[in-house]
């Protein structure tokens, strides 16, 4: 319950990260250079590993 | 109003980073922390107007800011960033006080709707230059003040409930003007909390903490056949 808990906070926290920075992108606030595109690959990747250990576990 | 001033708490820069882009987009004067050791030194520091406020913080909750923002003589209001609906609702609706939340992930564009229209909520009544007046009533020896809820009888406090304050504030705001019980109770009733077999006891318990002489009431009189007033000086 608590691995799940702090789970569901790690990827809250990941698309949080995605979403923000992506309507930034879009409403011209967040410049989209490649390493902050790098940065919302990786937190992507993050929250696909957690879904993916939550569906394997 | 001047620029409303801004004090985000976030351990994630880049969350914080983009929601600070925006809220200075919007001309608000933005500071930013990450921990609850500096959000609450940043409260007597930058003394804002409002808070967003994440409750997951490395150094512990963030309901400690909290607490100590909606405690402090002068209330700041706060929005709220969780992770969970059932913690908000906790946070949000019951024991701490903030005002507003939104829930993670969250979209930016949201969180500054949902700034915006607090800033709105709470500037009512506000001047330009952003000083906002003492929202108090004197009636009699009765001093009623709006912004903390408090009514005072010869400088003591009345001790009122929420629904007495209410009833109190009603009838004040509009001295000399009669309130049919159904006219009350359309006021206040919204949350369904008062029936109309309870309002008098209400009016009664009010009057046992404002009137010298609750049977012979002086404030808060009865007008017979109709309903209450609150009486002119």
């Amino acid at each position: 319950m608590r691995r799940s808990d702090e789970s569901g906070h790690e990827l809250g926290n990941l698309l949080a990260v995605a979403l923000a920075n992506v309507e930034g992108m879009l409403d011209g606030l967040v410049e989209p250079s490649p390493p902050k595109l790098e940065a919302l690959a990786d937190a992507l990747r993050r929250a696909r590993d957690i879904v993916q250990r939550g569906e394997s576990g | 109003m001047q620029r409303p001033r801004i004090l985000v708490v976030d351990d994630e820069p880049q969350i914080a980073e983009v929601v600070e882009a925006y809220l200075e987009r919007e001309g608000m004067i933005v500071e930013v922390c990450a921990s609850v050791a500096a959000a609450l030194a940043a409260l007597e520091r930058v003394a804002p107007d409002l808070l967003v406020l994440d409750i997951t913080l490395p150094d512990g909750s963030g309901l400690a800011v909290l607490r100590v923002a909606s405690s402090s003589s002068r209330r700041i209001p706060t929005i709220v960033l969780t992770a969970r609906a059932t913690e908000a609702d906790r946070v949000v609706g019951l024991e701490l006080g903030a005002d507003d939340y939104v829930v993670k992930p969250f979209s930016p564009r949201e969180l500054v709707a949902r700034v915006r229209a607090l800033l709105r909520r709470t500037s009512e009544g506000m001047p330009p230059g952003g000083v906002r007046p003492s929202r108090r009533r004197r009636v009699g020896d009765l001093e009623i003040d709006y912004d903390f809820h408090e009514v005072s009888v010869a400088g003591l406090p009345a001790g009122l409930t929420a629904t007495e304050f209410r009833i109190l504030a009603l009838l004040a705001e509009n001295p000399g003007e009669v309130f049919t019980r159904a006219h009350l109770l359309d006021r206040l009733g919204d949350d369904g909390a008062i029936f109309e077999r309870t309002l008098d006891r209400h009016i009664n318990n009010l009057r046992k903490k404002i009137e010298k002489d609750p049977r012979k009431p002086e404030h808060v009189v009865t007008v017979y056949g109709v309903g209450y007033k609150m009486r002119k000086l």
